[in-house]
Order: C-alpha cells, then structure tokens, then sequence
C-alpha cells in the first residue's frame, strides 16, 4: 500500500476498503473517520412520575419488612395475642384470595386452569405440615445464641430485599432465593418466640406476607394502578405506625428512607441520564431481532 | 535431522563469528529488527491469530529480520522449539486459568520474559490478541525494559455491558504506552481508538492475508445438477448459527435442489441437529463436524456458494478464503466485512434471515443464470487482494516507524499512566508500574544482564540456520520436549 | 597434556574446567566447583542455633536445642554426601564409549557409562530452567529398534550448569573426538 509513490492524494479519494492498494499510508486518517459512530441510540427518557410510581414496588417490599419485624416484636413482648394474629391473618388471606380473582375478573384463573379445590388443598398441606412440624421449628436452634440468629435474621432480610424481583431484568434477581431467605429469617426468628404456637403462626405470617402479598400486589398493579398507590401508602403508614410505636427514631429513619427511595432517588436517575454517553457504531454485535423459535417448535 | 539442527546453532560460534556463505548475511544490520511476537495463541492451537502470527513471522524471516515467538505450554509441549526456516518458539509453563489465556499477575512472568528479552537482545516486541493475558504483561514489562512495542488487536468489542466496560479499561491502560497498534480493518481501528482511548495517528490498519495457493478453485468437485450452499464456522451464538437455523428450512422447502455443507463444532450444533430432523433433511444437510485446516479447501471447492452469518467480526479470513476457491459469498453487513471484498464479489444483507435468505435467492439466480464469473476468474482477482508478503511489508514499515521513536523514561511513563487512564485506575498501575521498575531493578541485582548468554540466532542477519531451500520440512522439532524443567 | 581454565556457572559462580588429552582418542573433561566455604557453613549454623535459642526462650524447653544440635549435624552429613556436588567428569573414549562420574564432597562417586554404539551425538540444547532459559550439553542415546530415532537425552554437568562459553569448549572437543571415530569406522 504505502510502497507506490504517493501520488497527488487530492485527486484520489481514501476508501474504506481493504483489498484496494490505496496511495495513502497505513496510518492514514480521513475525515471519515469514525462518521458512523453513533450515541445513545437506545438510551431511554425517563418521566420523573413514572419512576416514582415504579418504585412503589421497593416501598412496598420494605414496608413487608418491616411490618413483620414489628409485628414480631410484639409477638416477643408478649403484647400480641397469637390467635389474634392468626385469625386476622386468615380473613386478610379471604379477603385478598377474593380479590385476586375479582382484579382482573377471572382471567388469570382460567389461564393457569387451577381450580379452587386445589388452592384449598395446598392450603390445608400447608398449614397441617407447618402446625405439625411447629414444636421442630421451636427447638430447631435452640443451640445456637441469640444473638446469631438476630444477625442471621438481618442477612437473611436484607438478602430477601437484595434478590426481590422488582421487574427489573438483571442477572442478581432471584425469587426463589429472595422468597427462600425471607422465610429462613421468619423461621429463625419464630424459633425465639415463647411456644410452638406462636411459631407456627409467625411462620403462616411470613408466608402470607412474603409470598402470597406481593403476587396480590403485582396483580393490583397492573390492572387498577391507583388503587395500587393507594394500597401502598396506606401500606407504608401502617408500617410507619407500627415502628413508632416501638421507637421513635427508627420510625423518623425508616420514613427518611422511604422519602429518599421513593423520591430522591428517582430525581438522582433522572438528573444522572443527562451525563450518559453510551456509544454505538458497526464493530457491535448485531442483535437477532426475529423471532426464531418457529423454525424450532 | 533433529539433532543436526539443534547441533547447529552452538557450531555456529567456533566458525570465528565469520559468515561462511555469503547467502546468511543477505541484509545489513543496520535495517534489520529483532522482533519477538508474543501471544497466548500460537500452534498447535489453531484459529486465526495463531495462523496470523505464524505466516508473519515467516515472511519477516524472510526478509532478512530475526524473530521468536514467545507463548505458553500446551500440554506436553513446553521449552525451546524450532519451526521452519529458524522460526524459534519459547512455551513458557505458565498456568493456563481460562480459554487458553494465562492467569496474569502482571509481575510473575517478568523474569522469565525479560531473561528471555535480553539473550535474544530484542528490539520490538509485537503483542498479539487483546484476550491474550501475555500479550499484555509483555508489553507491560517491554515498557519497564525500555523497550519498543508494538499491538495488534484482532477483534472487535461493543461499549455496552458491564465485561466490556472492564476490559476497555484494561486495554486503555495496557496500550496507553504502547508506541504503535496494528488493526486488521478500518472497523477494528475505530473500534480499538475508541476502545483505547488512542490517538488515531498511532493505529495502523493492516488486512489479514490468506496464502492464495492454498485456497485454489476446483470446479470439477461441484455437483452439476445441484446447488450447494458451504457454510464454515465455529457453531456458536456470536457466528449466527440461529440465523442459519432459520435459512435452512426456508430455502430447503423453496429449492428442491438445494443442498447445505456445514463445518465447524460448537454448542449451536444441537439446534441444527434439530432443525434437520424436523424438516427430514438428512440427505440435505450435510454436518461435517470440526474441521482440519488443511480440508477446509477440499470442503469450499465442493459448494457454489459461501454462507457467512456472523454477527459480529473484524476481518472475516473465511469469506476471503472461499472467494479464493471462486464461490460467490453472501455474509451479513457486520464489523469489518464490507471491507474485505468489492461489491462484485459479494453480497451483503442484514443480519436476518429474510434479508439473508433474499441475498441467497438473488445468488442462486444469478448462478442459474450464469450471470456469475468463473471461479478461475474470480481466483484471479482475489489472490491479487491480501498476501503474507505484502502484510510483512506493512508491518515492517510499522517496525521501522517505531525503532526510531524515544522511549518513555519512568516519569513520563508514569505522568502518562496517570493522565491517560482516569485518576484512580491511573494511579494504582503507576503504582503497579513503580513496584515492575522496582522488582526489575531486584532482577538486574540478582542476575546481572552480563551473567545471561546471548542466544545464537536462528533467523536474522546473524542467523546460523541453514538455508530455507535445505531446511528440515518438519515443522515441529520433536527433541526439545524432554529438557523443559521449571 | 593438561590444561585448565576458569568459567563461570548461570549465576555467576566460579568453575573450573580441567581437560586432559590422553591421546587423540581419549579425553576427559572435569568441571570443579568451588569447595564448601567456612563462611556459609558458619552462616548457617550460626542462623540454626540463633533460631533455637529464640525458640528456646520463648517456650524454655530444651529439647529445641538437641534437635538443633541434630538438625546442624545430620543436615551437614546429608549436604555433603548427597547434594554438594565438588566435581563432575565426562571422559570420553573413543573406542569405548563416556563415562560421567559425579564426585560428593564426602567422597561418594555415582558413575554412569555409556557404551559408544549407544551413542548417536552430543549436542548443545536449551531448556527452561526455573525463570531462566539455559543452555546444557547432553548425549542422546541411539534408539535400538530405530535406527535414526532418539530414545533418551542425557543432560551432563547438570549440577555445575556452566554457561555457553564453556559448553562450547566441552563440545568441540567431544565433536572432535566423534569426528574422528567416525572417521576411523568408516575407513577400515
């Protein structure tokens, strides 16, 4: 390429081409260079309400938290009758079963083709097996402290927060793992309370709360988003109450976060997207964007 | 003989140091470099990098440069080799920790590499491969010896995801005194300036080759009544292999007459397994399995037309090859593949299988038309296109440039380090940089430069190794095998 | 004839190469390495015992010091009768064959011989040595069943590894020696 003289390089015009002996040297750079470079191309533009609707899903998660540390404590202190617990529980449990299917008016029931018969025998499996095995879950760690089982408990929740499907598509999202933590961190935690009863309802607790609220409120979100606000912040002051009737200041704390969640940090997202530079050009590897699993299946 | 050879080089020395024939001192000194090309992929591993370091060094020989190749262990094969024409290859038993590329530490293979650096008295070191962990602790230690350095990058990298972001990091901080890249196409070195953080004036663009007389035409091994569609790759996502899955069925069900060879292995290979049992393609779909370097001619020569679907690639060798064995080529509009061939000879769709399976039909028209040249014809234009001699040509230009150029003294290389990378991933390899000066300044201390035997040369203006014509055909000289201890 | 001259190994110590000419057919060659100094022995010791007695204090126990005095002492024994290598000889005869013989510091000889048939040639290779790359002479040995293959390669002066310089006066002479023999069968 470079060995022929170079020649009045005006007249010829530099191609992007490879198998051309062209009269310019390797190192040569046109003004072209680097004209198909593009930027952001895909960058999405966030409306500042709408990330804050989105995050109602983490106050609510949050809320779950620290609805049933505080309604433990009460169970510890003695303050919360266990039946009373159980039978609010259980109506609560009717109430939203109802609901669950009156949202969206029995469709997601005829899609998964579950009958109610079953539901009510998972139901009965359920409670049996955790009413049986609850003597087990009482005396299960009494060898370990106290203290181990308050930090475990700790890890085990912020884990339940850390690995909850919020919907957001990333590789450290697990339900069955966040779900698994939460209701490690009931057991442990059960095992601290005075009788096998009282465990055996703070589990049915956790379960209630962990695994069958958030299904109820992934269905209310999609189908009456306002209401779904609605639920939360009544959600969220509930949780608040709860907490101040316990501590003050751990009730102004968890506000703060829940302000800074809910508020702050979608203004943070959106103020930090003007800063994006994500680039683009013809070295990226081209997406498939068909659908080829027809030739498959 | 082997051990002839290997007699060879220590015989060289009681000949008074006086050229015996006058064909071993072909050039001056002055002119010629000592180049030492280092790279984790090298034979017997076998890809395009590997083909590419070894056919430069060959045609570098043969102009009249000394050059070793310096790469890891593969398995039996550790210590001093020599390849054909004095071509002297060092496996250094390094651990091996992901897809053939060293672990790197970036301290760890100083003393090896720098023993070796001074008894072979290099002058360039000429990296290869940004997935080479070795690559880059060469040119790491290069610049701590005062070394001139050189990089080609052969692939390319998006700017989107978390790895990428990483790795980009590390390669700014690996080339930001690195004095002159070598980039297979105008793509790569987009790519890698933007990658690198380089200044573009530094970036070389240099092709691939391919050897011409290997990939021959051979029209008399195509089926007369038949079209057959060759396709060569690796089966794996990145090549789009699930594009192939969808060409497959849609053309087959179209043309009665159609056929498809397929070679290469990889993960994908069970979807076009299934593919051929769904539609009952067997007697239509031919999978070869992984192919020897040496059939992939014996392959191209039987198809009409060459199917490339990567999805992404800097500089495509295989549809350079099948061009040379007079197929028409139909591939994607990706990376550097626009590049490589001239409209005639080519036809680009977008990477989707209604746009690929448009470019197919227009060729399968085209070939039963007779509108398409002869593959003679077609051989004849493209083997004018990229040869080795022409690559070794450029890149000694490249070496020429860079001998001539200061190097960096520590604080500069530091003030560099620092104000190229960013401030944090700046100051911890500067850091990183003082302790590799220092650790040196351990070995110099340890093992004086004066205590390591210079090496006889086995290429170069020095060489002591008989001439090409009489030079063992073997490539691989078995004997070196059993004296590698570490 | 006798003659000697001093090299140096691969990382700079002092070697001394003895080559005796018994006749043109017959040459030995010996590479010395310089005795057991009385100052590293001193050294060491000195570091043993101060180690002991650091040990000892700390735990007051004084079966440290008897297993010091046992470590020095059967450490020294095993040093020089096992690893000290003071001498390495190659002597090549032309019509018999090599002898390699290692001499310890205590005494002890391990001889190794070669026939001559056996022998195909005595090359100079190189080799990766822990982090450096060296070169070594070595004898390689005629494969029985084939008649041009290799079936072993013997390194010699493995402990002493001197460097190039050396090698090469080594070499000469046993090409020398290799010529000439080959020369005299060849030639009834």
């Amino acid at each position: 390429m470079c060995d022929q003289p170079v020649r009045n390089t005006n007249e010829v015009r530099w191609q992007k081409v490879l198998y051309k002996r062209q009269p310019f040297p390797d190192n040569y750079v046109d003004q072209r260079f680097l004209e198909e470079l593009r930027k952001n191309i895909y960058a999405r533009k966030y409306q500042y309400w709408a990330v804050v609707f989105e995050s109602s899903v983490v106050i609510q998660q949050l809320c779950s938290v620290c609805v049933f540390v505080v309604i433990w404590w009460y169970m510890d202190e003695g303050l919360l009758a266990p039946l009373w617990l159980f039978g609010t529980g259980l109506a609560s449990s009717l109430i939203g079963y109802i609901l669950f299917d009156f949202i969206d008016g029995g469709k997601g029931r005829k899609k998964s083709g579950r009958t109610r018969w079953a539901d009510l025998k998972s139901a009965l499996v359920f409670i049996t097996f955790t009413y049986g095995f609850s003597p087990v879950l009482k005396t299960l760690t009494e060898s370990v402290s106290t203290d181990t089982i308050y930090a475990m408990s700790v890890f085990m929740l912020l884990g339940h927060l850390i690995f909850f499907d919020y919907g957001a598509n990333a590789a450290i999202v697990s339900s069955t793992l966040s779900l698994n933590m939460a209701i490690f961190a009931s057991v442990c935690l059960a095992s601290r309370l005075p009788r096998s009863l009282h465990a055996f309802i703070m589990v049915t607790f956790a379960i209630q709360i962990f695994a069958l609220w958030p299904m109820l409120q992934k269905k209310l979100k999609a189908c009456t988003p306002r209401s779904y606000v609605g639920v939360t912040l009544l959600f969220a002051f509930s949780a608040l109450g709860g907490l101040l009737s316990i501590s003050g200041v751990g009730a102004v704390l968890f506000a703060l976060l829940l302000v800074s969640v809910s508020f702050l940090c979608p203004f943070y997202l959106i103020r930090l997207q003007l800063f994006k530079e994500n680039i683009h050009g013809p070295w990226d590897e081209a997406e498939i964007k068909e659908d080829l699993s027809r030739f498959l299946s | 003989m082997a051990c002839r050879t290997e007699a060879e080089p220590s015989r060289r020395p009681l000949d008074a140091l006086a050229c015996t024939s006058t064909e071993e001192c072909p050039t001056a000194p002055t002119g010629s470099h000592s180049v030492c090309m280092v790279s984790d992929f090298f034979y017997p591993n076998m890809g395009g990098v590997e083909s590419h370091i070894y056919q430069l060094s060959q045609c570098l020989i043969e102009r009249g440069h000394k050059v070793i190749i310096i790469t890891h262990a593969y398995g039996n094969r550790k210590g001093v080799r020599y390849l054909t024409n004095g071509l002297k290859v060092y496996y250094l038993p390094l651990k091996v920790m992901y897809n053939q590329s060293t672990a790197t530490t970036l301290f760890h293979s100083l003393p090896l590499l720098r023993y070796i650096f001074v008894r072979e008295r290099i002058s360039i070191i000429h990296a290869h491969s940004s997935f080479s962990a070795m690559a880059h602790d060469a040119l790491f230690h290069g610049k701590t010896m005062g070394l001139q350095t050189v990089f080609t990058d052969h692939s390319l990298f998006g700017f989107a995801d978390v790895s990428s972001v990483l790795t980009n990091k590390l390669l700014t901080v690996s080339l930001c005194d690195t004095n002159h890249i070598i980039c297979v196409s105008y793509t790569s070195k987009e790519n890698t300036v933007l990658r690198a953080a380089l200044n573009p004036e530094i970036v070389s663009v240099i092709p691939n080759a391919v050897d011409p007389t290997d990939f021959t035409p051979d029209p008399r091994q195509r089926k007369k009544d038949m079209v057959t569609i060759v396709v060569i790759s690796r089966l794996v996502y990145r090549k789009g292999t699930d594009l192939l899955c969808g060409i497959i069925p849609e053309l087959c069900l179209k043309y009665p007459d159609l056929n498809f060879i397929i070679g290469g292995e990889g993960p994908k290979r069970i979807i076009l397994e299934e593919v051929r049992e769904r539609y009952q393609l067997h007697d239509r779909v031919r999978l070869l399995g992984a192919l020897e370097h040496k059939d992939v001619r014996n392959v191209l020569v039987q198809g009409h037309i060459f199917l490339n679907t990567s999805l992404t690639e800097a500089f495509c060798m295989a549809i350079v090859e099948a061009a040379s064995c007079g197929l028409q080529v139909v591939s994607t509009r990706v990376g550097g593949i626009p590049e490589v061939l001239p409209e005639s000879l080519i036809i680009l769709c977008e990477p989707s299988v209604k746009s690929l399976c448009q470019g197919l039909e227009k060729a399968i028209a085209q070939l039963k038309s007779g509108e398409l040249p002869t593959p003679e014809k077609i051989h004849g234009v493209v083997k004018t296109f990229y040869t080795w001699r022409n690559v070794a040509e450029r890149t000694e230009k490249v070496y020429d440039r860079v001998i001539g150029e200061a190097v960096l003294s520590i604080d500069q290389r530091l003030d560099r380090l620092m104000s190229h990378c960013g401030s944090v991933t700046g100051c911890i390899f500067a850091l990183l940089a003082v302790f590799n000066i220092l650790f040196l300044i351990f070995l110099r201390w340890i093992t004086p430069d004066s205590l390591i035997d210079v090496a006889v040369d086995a290429s170069g203006p020095l060489s002591s190794w008989p001439l090409p014509q009489c030079s063992p055909r073997d490539k691989m000289n078995p004997h070196s095998n059993e004296d590698s201890e570490t | 004839m006798e003659d000697e001259r001093v090299f140096s190994d691969i990382c700079g110590g002092r070697l001394a190469l003895q080559r005796r000419h018994y006749s043109p057919s017959c040459r030995e060659f010996c590479l010395s390495c310089p005795r057991l100094s009385l100052r590293s022995l001193t050294a060491v010791t000195c570091s043993v015992w101060l180690a002991a007695y650091a040990l000892f204090t700390l735990f007051e126990n004084s079966v440290i010091l008897s297993a010091a005095i046992f470590i020095t002492l059967l450490g020294l024994l095993g040093y020089l009768h096992f690893v000290k290598i003071d001498q390495e000889t190659l002597l090549i005869i032309d019509s018999l064959g090599i002898q390699l013989t290692s001499s310890y510091a205590s005494g002890k000889e391990s001889t190794t011989f070669i026939e001559m048939g056996k022998v195909k040639d005595i090359i100079i290779n190189e080799a990766i040595y822990m982090q450096k790359v060296i070169y070594y002479l070595c004898i390689l040995l005629k494969d029985p069943l084939e008649p041009h293959g290799i079936s072993q390669v013997v390194p010699v002066f493995q402990n002493a590894k001197p460097r190039l310089d050396c090698l090469i006066e080594v070499y000469r002479s046993c090409q020398e020696i290799l010529a000439h023999r080959k020369a005299t069968s060849t030639s009834p």
